[in-house]
Parts: structure tokens; C-alpha cells; sequence
């Protein structure tokens, strides 16, 4: 019988891409779990992950994954733990989904990543506003996303299905912010 | 050339190309069009909206109401921009407005003439009979004869954006009160944005001569604005006009990005809509200056006093050659001595205060005096003064008007609050907490010297600081000219005869106030409508005060009591491509595509929308040259041998927990908690208020773990309704779900080989024994961990495949080859709907959200032993009369009738008229099993009506046709090829 071959999410979109001082990468695949604990049960789900589950608006940093906030009463892991194995001793303590096929993952990095995002998300990005354990579950213009601090960039996950149109609009974006740097003249 | 030889803030080493109506301009860098215009000698610059009078420039900035133009050619055209706010480039083309065959010769000059039977409101009164010739005659005719300029009517080759900034404080204006107030804060540490307008910041600093801090002003704000530049906290927005004041500290701004670049870079955009979310704000919009209404002041040659200083100043362009100053405040003075600095004559010194004293000079000084009238058919030749001495004509050619300044306090009045009059200043100044976190500063306060501009700014600057934790650096403020306010209001020379203009922009004159007075229409707002004042482009920004003020005057009100129109954002015009800026094409709205896309597009599918995901309408082969075609081989395709439909797209989401099946129960009219593991069921929800509002399938995989399936369309309503539920409903209960509709792909097979083709895929085979209708589980699917649903939308013996959205494309195209394989294929969604019409199926024409379950035939599946949202609202009599209109089908009577959604049902024999409408269509389709058309609708009392005999009329389309009234499932209705 022939396999059923395996299609990445992003394979319609032309990456990685640069422009000026911005660049976007699909981040390497990985699995990705939504767990949402049970009544109760967040300490115990805490002490599966072997790391307190951040609050709204903050990610960890696991060994082999990464754990972020996703909303009410939900986190997101990705990242090579975040698979069969950690839904299996998660059984009973929450309802552990396997997302990895629900979802891309980008990384935006580059000086200008921040003014890219400016032009699609309505969240505020400055270092001091969005520290490096910083998460936000917002927009990126039309599409739900959650935005996670990377180091100096950062990596934006978003639906599957929305995969070319966010693609598109943040290429869009890069293009734009390019352009403005050739044109920017702050003295006048 | 009117350019004075020396001064100004241009570089004179640079010419650029720029052209006026066809004719060159000398312009340097550092010009607006305007200025080019002044020193270019150029008067005429425009024609008035209603009258076609001649104009010239009035203004230098953002209130210009005269010097409207169009920039651009083709569909790069770009229509009433105003001059003085146009930064010249190489290149530029401009074109003046409303005129034709030409600026100075303008046919419909001859308004001006008819101007008695043009007064305010004259096409309400004149344009009434007969009244089909208003929409065909009068308006096109009137809006032809008086208008602005024109779009191009091309589609827009150019892009804008949009964009999120957010700082702590923001500073509207950078004048000296904008500075000071960037500079305290930006220094503190705070993070500011620091917005203006123009292209060069410094504010009424760049026009006038006053020294700061021992340096011309100019050159401090220079210095001001580069410290202001190297400070990583501080963002500078030239060319942005704060447009609005929002809600929760949110503003509107649009900048200008790339509209002064002669080639800007290809994927620059034209214009930025920003969303600027501060915590604190500076109001720091200076102030307007205002004219004085008298007979013909609206030559050109009739300037703003602070207008004339600042093309003197900034651009070294003389408007005139021989002046006369008419003022009711000190400030006017100086622009007598401004003129006569650089060398232009100064005939007369006109001040309307009895008592005054003008400063000695050059010129005629005479206090208590007025103008009179003006002369000079395309630029003024002469002024007519009135003093004590009597009437008599003084030769000019630039009359310098100043009647006070009004604060620019439009963005401190937009979440409601109204100016409030300031008897020191003689105007409107903002409202205490009009805006929360703003506060006013400098000019746009009523502090109107240079030094309390900058006190100001740096006060108000100290004390958003203290309110957002920071603290204020101690910063001297400079030394600066701090001349107290000395005006006396004086709106209109009342006894001089002839036409006074208060709004240049839209031809209104104080005739027009006075006659709209005079029928009672003596409100601010009132008056308003009536004659358009302030309704221009400019929204009154030069003129609104003036009006008002003459209309207080006419009826014997104070000004104050009086009033002032509502100001509403936005502040100044906005291009719509700002606003809708990223809205083109898939802008507008993302695209989601099923994991199966790629297969489904090889495939040759045409696509249609459904929500916002692309999904495949048909599957044509060779030879079928229509949708229908294409759809009618496909369902007899599904009901023969077997067929495959993508249906990844339909709603899923994963519910579990100790408490999920008590939850689903309660957000399900039918009880789920009865479902074994390892079956489906069908689930109706309902609103609270009792209608239906998604169908669907309830899969219970275990004991504590069920997936829920929504409609396409509807996925996103019922996940928000669940969330609802579980956050404010019932907080106890213990379940946890999420939407994994973009995880799994999923597959529909369905027909009499649908296990066939199921089998030849997944790595163990189901039989009819292990794997009953409605069953599900687990499976393999070529080593593939999946899931397989024994459900059916078609009637037929189906399935449902599901495998995570990575092998979706590979799994269509399995299922869609071992179908071809058995002579079956692919079906799209046309046939997806014929086949769910003949089998009766509900989709959201029929629960549109005006319908129940009752309606819908589903009355049953509302479980009478539990509770859940809507049933309390759905057992009200009126929600089950059987008086209702409910689901039916119909079925043409004749091969060829014609049944159309929309189509009304009607008694036979009686006439098209509502006493005989029974109802309507929803679904509509030709059926390729009964050979005719079929239809789904509500009827009244329909279920009773089974076999009767009715007309399905549709007027739009001149369908008439005789149906019959059946059960809604005209295939199989008792389901047993469901269960084979």
C-alpha cells in the first residue's frame, strides 16, 4: 500500500525570505500539544512539565520544548518533548491535543522584525513592553496567532489553513518596512 | 519672482521641476506648492465651490480652504489636496480645481452673477418641481457646475498601510510647546511619540522672526529637534496628522509617507494609517488664525496676517508688494512689521479697536478703524478703509487679515466634550478632561506668547510624567518673547453692504447666516445645515468661529452662549486608501485552505467561497462544459457507485473531561450523555432565545472525550458559544475543549461502494458488523494513526476519514484514485448540496437564525427529562403554532419547472399577494435522481399541506411553477441505504 505522504504546512510559501533588515524562516517542524488541565489539576500538570505553567502573557522555556501561554485555562508546548510520550502522562490530568499538524511555525528576526510586526499585530513589541519570556495572543492583521519572544526576533505561530495569507501579509510587511528605511529622514 | 533674496528655510542651491497648471515654477527644497505659488508670483489659485469666484492663497497650513488642487495624472490622480500642505519634489504636477475652460477664464463664473438667486438653500426651494428631475437633471447638473476635483475613477495602482504604534506619551504638535513638552519627557526616559503635521517640526518657530533662547527660533527648534532625534525613546512622525481621538487612550493618525518623493522606492506606500495607543497625550496644535468677514474678502490677495509672516519668513516668498494690515489684536502688528522688514511697503496699519495704539511705523496707523471692501476681479488692487476721517480707496495688493486666533482644540472635543469660551483670548479653548490623559498646552491652551508656549509645554509635559511615575528632569525654559494677548473680538463690518464671506471654502457669506437666522434656523447646528457653513473640506477649521460668531451677533447672543458645531474626527481629510488601507483583494479577508488543496486544485476544480475557506465546487471532465453538468454526473455518481468530498473544513472541536458529556448535554437540544463510545449522533443546538443555531455530529471517542462538528461556516459562532457557556454559564463544570479543525483533514467517501474504497486505504477493514452506521474509532490509514466516522450528509452508505492535515493532500488523492478505480471520483460542493437536498438535510439557508427546531421537523430531538440552553425559550406556544412556516420539500410537478431559492410559495389559483404566500424556498436544485427540480422550503403549516397541489412563483425571475408538497427527504427517507 502507498504511503500517505506527509505535506508540510508551508511547502506553498516561498521561504525563507529577507527584506532589508527583517527575515522570516519556517521554524524546524515539531510537535505541538494544547493542553488544558482539569479542574485542580494545574499543579500536577505543572510538575508533569517540571516547569510552573506561565501566566497569561509569558512563555517558558523547557528542556526540548517551548510552553506558552494560550489563552484561558490553556498553554501550547512545542518542541521535540512535546509529543506522544508527554500527552500519555498527562492522561487524566488534562486534555492534552495534539495540535502539530493545527498550526505553523515562523520565525521573524532581523532589526527590523518589530516594525514588520508593527504593521500587523496590535500589540506592543518594545523590549520593555515584551521581555524575552513575553507572549501575546493576538493578530496578525486578520488571522489569530500567538506572538512569542526569540531571542532578538521572534516566532509567530498561527492556523494552518491561514498559512499563505500570513505568509503573504508578512511579506508584504518586510517589503513595506524595507522601503520606509530607504526613504527615512528623522531629522526633517 | 516674488522670492526675496535672501532668507528662508529652502535650499536655494536645488531647482526643482514642478508645474502649476501646465506652467513652470521655480521651487527649491523645502517649499509646499503653496509657497512655490507665492514666489512664483502666482494669485489665482482656485475658483470658489459655488459662485466660480476667483481665489488666492489664504493660509500657509492645514486650514487652507482656497488652494485645492489635483496632483498626478492617470490613476495616480489625486484630487483636493491642499497647497499649503503639498511638499514640492521634482516633477510634481499640479492643476487647479472647479474651473473650466481654464483658471482665469471660467464659464461658470456667470454663478457669480446669479448669486442672488443662489443664496443658502436655494436647490431645496428652486430644484422642486417637477420631482423626477431632480435625480435625472438638477443633481448632476448642480454637481457638475459646483465641486471639487475629481478621481480618476481608475482602480488605485498605489498601496498605503497600516500600522500599531504605542508610547507612553504623545505629543500632538511640534511647535514650541510640542518640543519643549517631547524634549522634558524624551529626556525623563519616557517613550514618545512626537507627531506633526508638517514636514518641517518647529510650528509657527519656522515663520516667524522671534528669538529663542538668544537664537532665531528656527534654529533652536533645529537644535531641539536633533537631540530629540538621537534619543532612543523619542520617535519623530513628520508628516502625520493626529486625526482622531479614540477611546482608552487610542489615536488616529495618518502620515504621509512617500506623496514628497519624486521616485519613491517600489514598495513604499503612499500614506500610513496609524492606531497610536498612549497613555498620556500633549496637546500641542497651536492655534488658527481667523478672518474678519467684510465686503470682498475673499479676493486673492486677502491673506491671514500669521500666513503672510510665515511664507516671509520660512520661504522668503512676498505675497505682495504694497500692504495693508487689518487687525483687532496686537499680533496683527507685526505682521505690518514683518512686511516692512523685508522691504515691502505698508500703506496702512488698520486696527478695529477704538483705542488702540498701533506702533509707529511706515505706514497709516488708525485705530477704530475698518475695512470696507476690496477691488481686483483676479487679485486685489486696492482696500477701502473707514476711519474717522471717512471712506476713501488705498491701492494694495495684499490685504493682511488677523481677527484673533482660535486654539486648535478639534482632538480635545472628539469623545464629546464641547470648547469652552475663553474671554482672555477671545475664542473657544479645549475642555477640562475632555480627553482622559490629555492635556492642552501652549497655543491650543490659550498661551499664545512664544515663552508661555514653551512653559507650557514643559508643564504639561511634568505632569504626564508625574502620572506615569516618571520623574521630570529640571529643565530651564528659554528665554522667548512673552507679549501678553491684546485683542478685542470684532467678527464683521456690519454696515458696509455688498457680500462678507465667513466660509471661503463652501461660498457661504453673512447674507447666508442671516437669512438662516431669519427662518429660525438661529442654532449653531441649525445654521450649519442650512447654509453649509463649516461643511467644506476644511470643516470650518478657518471660518467655523466666524460664522457662529456673526450668527451670535444677528441674534443678539453671545458668542459663548452661541456655541460652536461638534468637531468629529477626523481632523483633517483623510484619502479613503488610507483607511482601507491592506483591504485589497486578499486583504480584505485571509484565505484558509483545506490540507486536501493541493490535491483538489491538480485536480482541475474550479473553486468557490465558503466562509473563508476555497473549496472545490466540481470536479468536470472532458466534454462537460458546466458547473451543472459536471454536478449532475457527480451525485449520480455517488448514488451508483461512490464518490469523495473534501471535508476538512467543517468545524471540530475537541471536548473532554469529567463533566463533557454533562456539558454537551447542556448546549445540545438532545441528550449526549446517553452516546456510547465508540457511536456518533446527530446534535441540533439552539440559541438561548429558543431558534436553532448549528447542527452537526457529536463523536464520543471515550468515555470523557468527545469531538464536536459544526458546520463550515458556523465554526467560529459555535466555538464562541461554548467558550460563553463555560465561562459565564456554568463555570463548575470540569471540561476543556478547543478547536482542531485545522489538525485533522478530513474525508467524506459515500455510495454504494463507499467500503471499498474505505477498506482499500485503511490497514484493517470494517465490515458492516464491526462498524455500524454511525459508528467510530480509531484506524491506521497506511500506518497513519486516524480516525473513521461512519456518518452521512449524502444518504448513502458513507464514511468519514480523518488523518492529521499534513497527509490530507495524500489521503483525497488515495480515496479519490480507489474510487476512479470502481468508477467512481471526486464530488464538489455543488453536488454536496444536491445530494443533501434530496435527502433533506438542513443546512444555514434553513437555520438562518429565524427558524426552530419545531420548524425544522427536529421538534423531537429537544430532550423533554434535561435542561439546555434555549429550551426554556423554545417551549413558548408561539415557537411550535403550527401556523408557523415549516420544512417541506417540494417537487416541480412538471419535468422542466423551475424552483429557485427565494422563490414564494403561493395558493393555487389566488393572486401573488401576501394574503396567499405560504412561504418561501431556501434550497433549490435540479435533481439528477427525480429527474426535476427540488426544493427545500418553509411553508406554513407545512407538514400538514404533504401532497397538496401549490404555485412557486418567483416575480424577479418570471418563474411560475406548480409544485407539490413531499416529506424533505425525497431519497431513501427511510434511510436504508445509509445502513447496508
Amino acid at each position: 500500500m502507498a504511503d500517505l505522504a506527509a505535506r508540510p504546512a508551508l511547502a506553498a510559501c516561498d521561504l525563507p525570505f529577507s527584506a532589508g533588515a527583517a527575515s522570516l524562516a519556517a521554524l524546524p517542524e515539531a510537535a505541538m500539544l494544547e493542553i488544558l488541565p482539569f479542574r485542580g489539576r494545574a499543579a500536577a500538570v505543572a510538575a508533569v512539565l517540571g516547569v510552573g505553567l506561565p501566566a497569561p502573557g509569558r512563555v517558558a522555556r523547557l528542556d526540548g520544548a517551548t510552553l506558552a501561554w494560550a489563552g484561558l485555562d490553556r498553554w501550547l508546548v512545542r518542541g521535540p518533548a512535546a509529543g506522544a510520550a508527554l500527552a500519555a502522562r498527562l492522561d487524566g490530568l488534562a486534555a492534552a491535543l495534539d495540535q502539530t499538524d493545527g498550526w505553523i511555525g515562523l520565525a521573524l528576526g532581523g532589526g527590523a522584525a518589530r516594525e514588520v510586526l508593527a504593521r500587523l499585530a496590535p500589540v506592543d513589541l518594545a523590549p520593555e513592553a515584551f521581555p524575552s519570556n513575553a507572549a501575546a495572543r493576538t493578530a496578525l492583521r486578520h488571522v489569530p496567532c500567538l506572538i512569542l519572544a526569540a531571542g532578538d526576533g521572534f516566532e509567530l505561530l498561527a492556523p494552518r489553513s491561514c498559512a499563505t495569507a500570513v505568509v503573504a501579509d508578512l511579506v508584504g510587511a518586510m517589503r513595506s518596512v524595507a522601503a520606509l528605511a530607504e526613504i527615512a529622514d528623522p531629522r526633517t | 519672482m516674488t522670492r526675496l533674496a535672501s532668507g528662508g528655510l529652502v535650499d536655494r542651491s536645488r531647482r526643482l521641476a514642478v508645474t502649476f497648471d501646465g506652467a513652470p515654477l521655480v521651487a527649491h527644497p523645502g517649499d509646499t506648492l503653496a509657497s512655490a505659488l507665492v514666489a512664483n508670483g502666482v494669485r489665482l489659485v482656485g475658483r470658489s465651490f459655488k459662485y466660480h469666484r476667483p481665489r488666492g492663497i489664504v493660509a500657509a497650513g492645514v486650514e487652507e480652504p482656497n488652494a485645492l488642487v489635483t496632483l498626478g495624472a492617470g490613476a495616480r490622480r489625486t484630487p483636493n489636496l491642499r497647497a499649503t500642505e503639498v511638499e514640492v519634489h521634482d516633477g510634481l504636477v499640479a492643476v487647479s480645481q472647479n474651473r473650466w475652460p481654464s483658471l482665469r477664464r471660467d464659464a461658470m463664473a456667470v454663478n457669480d452673477l446669479l448669486s442672488p438667486f443662489l443664496s443658502a438653500g436655494f436647490y431645496y426651494k428652486t430644484f422642486m418641481w417637477p420631482p423626477a428631475f431632480w435625480e435625472r437633471l438638477y443633481e448632476p447638473m448642480i454637481r457638475a457646475a459646483a465641486g471639487l476635483g475629481a478621481l480618476s475613477g481608475e482602480r488605485d495602482p498605489d498601496a498605503s498601510e497600516k500600522a500599531f504604534a504605542f508610547a507612553d506619551l504623545l505629543v500632538i504638535g511640534a511647535g514650541p510647546a510640542g518640543l519643549m513638552a517631547a524634549l522634558v519627557a524624551g529626556r525623563a526616559g519616557a517613550r514618545v511619540i512626537l507627531a506633526d503635521e508638517d514636514f518641517r517640526l518647529g510650528g509657527r518657530l519656522n515663520a516667524e522672526r522671534m528669538e529663542v533662547d538668544g537664537r532665531p527660533g528656527a534654529a533652536w527648534a533645529g537644535e531641539v529637534v536633533t537631540e530629540l532625534a538621537g534619543l532612543p525613546n523619542v520617535r519623530l512622525m513628520p508628516r502625520t496628522s493626529v486625526i482622531g481621538a479614540y477611546d482608552g487612550g487610542t489615536w488616529g493618525a495618518v502620515e504621509r509617507v512617500s506623496r514628497h518623493l519624486a521616485e519613491p522606492p517600489a514598495d513604499a506606500p503612499l500614506d500610513a494609517f496609524w492606531r497610536i495607543a498612549a497613555r498620556r497625550a500633549i496637546l500641542a496644535t497651536g492655534a488658527i488664525e481667523r478672518p474678519i468677514a467684510f465686503p470682498d474678502n475673499d479676493r486673492p490677495g486677502v491673506m491671514m496676517g500669521g500666513a503672510v509672516r510665515a511664507y516671509l519668513n520660512r520661504w522668503a516668498a512676498a505675497p505682495g508688494r504694497r500692504a495693508v494690515v487689518f487687525t483687532n489684536n496686537d499680533d496683527g502688528w507685526r505682521t505690518a512689521e514683518a512686511l516692512v522688514a523685508v522691504g515691502i511697503e505698508v500703506a496702512a496699519l488698520v486696527d478695529a479697536r477704538p483705542g488702540a495704539t498701533p506702533p509707529a511705523g511706515p505706514w497709516l496707523a488708525a485705530a477704530g478703524a475698518v475695512v470696507t471692501g476690496t477691488r481686483g476681479r483676479r487679485g486685489l488692487r486696492a482696500v477701502r478703509l473707514r476711519d474717522a476721517a471717512g471712506e476713501r480707496w488705498v491701492e494694495a495688493d495684499l490685504l493682511a487679515v488677523s481677527g484673533g486666533w482660535n486654539p486648535s482644540v478639534h482632538l480635545a472635543c472628539h469623545l464629546g466634550a464641547r470648547p469652552v469660551w475663553d474671554e482672555g483670548v477671545a475664542a473657544f479653548g479645549p475642555p477640562a478632561d475632555g480627553v482622559p490623559g490629555l492635556l492642552a498646552a501652549g497655543a491650543a491652551a490659550g498661551a499664545f506668547s512664544t515663552r508661555a508656549a514653551l512653559a507650557g509645554g514643559a508643564a504639561a509635559a511634568a505632569e504626564a510624567l508625574a502620572a506615569l511615575g516618571l520623574a521630570a528632569g529640571t529643565v530651564d525654559i528659554p528665554e522667548a518673547e512673552d507679549g501678553p494677548v491684546a485683542v478685542t473680538a470684532f467678527w464683521h463690518v456690519a454696515d458696509a453692504g455688498g457680500r462678507a464671506w465667513v466660509d471661503l471654502q463652501n461660498d457661504v457669506t453673512v447674507k447666508d447666516v442671516a437669512l438662516a437666522a431669519r427662518e429660525g434656523f438661529r442654532a449653531a447646528e441649525h445654521m450649519k445645515r442650512y447654509t453649509t457653513h463649516g461643511m467644506a473640506t476644511d470643516q470650518g477649521k478657518l471660518g467655523g468661529l466666524l460664522g457662529t460668531a456673526v450668527l451670535a451677533g444677528l441674534t443678539g447672543r453671545s458668542v459663548a452662549e452661541t456655541g460652536i458645531t461638534t468637531f468629529r474626527p477626523p481632523w483633517t481629510p483623510v484619502p479613503i486608501a488610507a483607511l482601507g488601507a491592506g483591504g485589497q483583494g486578499q486583504g480584505f479577508a485571509p484565505e484558509r485552505l483545506s490540507p486536501a488543496h493541493t490535491a483538489i486544485i491538480a485536480r482541475g476544480a474550479p473553486q468557490t467561497e465558503a466562509g473563508l475557506w476555497r473549496r472545490p465546487l466540481c470536479f468536470p471532465r472532458p466534454g462537460e462544459a458546466t458547473v451543472r453538468a459536471a454536478c449532475d454526473r457527480e451525485v449520480r455518481m455517488v448514488r451508483s457507485t461512490v464518490g469523495v468530498c473534501d471535508v476538512s473544513t467543517l468545524g471540530k472541536i475537541d471536548v473532554q473531561g469529567p463533566d463533557a458529556a454533562a456539558f454537551l448535554d447542556r448546549v445540545y437540544a438532545n441528550t449526549i450523555s446517553t452516546l456510547a463510545p465508540g457511536r456518533v449522533r446527530y446534535g441540533l443546538m439552539l440559541r438561548e432565545d429558543g431558534f436553532a443555531m448549528d447542527d452537526g455530529t457529536v463523536a464520543r471517542l471515550g468515555p470523557a472525550h468527545f469531538l464536536v462538528t459544526t458546520t463550515t461556516a458556523a465554526a467560529g459562532e459555535v466555538l464562541a458559544h461554548l467558550d460563553f457557556a463555560y465561562q459565564c454559564l456554568w463555570p463548575e463544570l470540569d471540561v476543556a475543549f478547543a478547536s482542531v479543525t485545522d489538525h485533522w483533514a478530513q474525508v467524506a467517501v459515500a455510495g454504494p461502494l463507499a467500503r471499498e474504497v474505505v477498506n482499500a486505504v485503511i490497514d484493517a477493514p470494517v465490515g458492516s458488523d464491526g462498524f455500524p452506521f454511525m459508528a467510530c474509532g480509531p484506524v491506521s490509514a497506511a500506518g497513519v494513526a486516524g480516525r473513521l466516522f461512519r456518518i452521512s450528509f449524502s444518504g448513502e452508505h458513507a464514511y468519514e476519514l480523518a488523518v492529521p492535515a499534513r497527509h490530507g493532500a495524500a489521503l483525497f488523492d488515495r480515496l479519490v484514485t480507489e474510487a476512479e478505480a470502481r468508477g467512481g471520483g471526486a464530488y464538489g460542493l455543488e453536488a454536496l448540496n444536491v445530494l443533501r437536498i434530496e435527502k433533506g438535510h438542513p443546512t444555514h439557508a434553513e437555520l438562518q437564525g429565524r427558524t426552530t427546531a419545531d420548524d425544522l421537523g427536529l421538534g423531537r430531538l429537544v430532550a423533554a427529562g434535561k435542561d439546555c440552553i434555549g429550551r426554556g425559550a423554545a417551549a413558548r406556544p408561539g415557537l411550535s403554532d403550527p401556523q408557523r412556516e415549516q420544512l417541506v420539500g417540494l417537487k416541480a410537478i412538471e419535468a422542466g419547472g423551475r424552483l429557485v431559492a427565494g422563490a414564494h410559495v403561493v395558493l393555487p389559483g389566488g393572486h401573488t399577494t401576501p394574503p396567499n404566500d405560504l412561504g418561501y424556498l431556501t434550497s433549490a436544485c435540479f435533481s439528477p435522481t427525480l429527474g426535476r427540480e427540488i426544493a427545500l422550503g418553509f411553508v406554513r403549516n407545512g407538514r400538514a399541506r404533504t401532497g397538496e397541489t401549490v404555485r412557486v412563483v418567483c416575480l424577479l425571475r418570471g418563474h411560475d411553477t406548480p409544485a407539490e408538497i413531499v416529506a424533505p427527504a425525497f431519497v431513501d427517507p427511510e434511510g436504508e441505504r445509509l445502513r447496508g
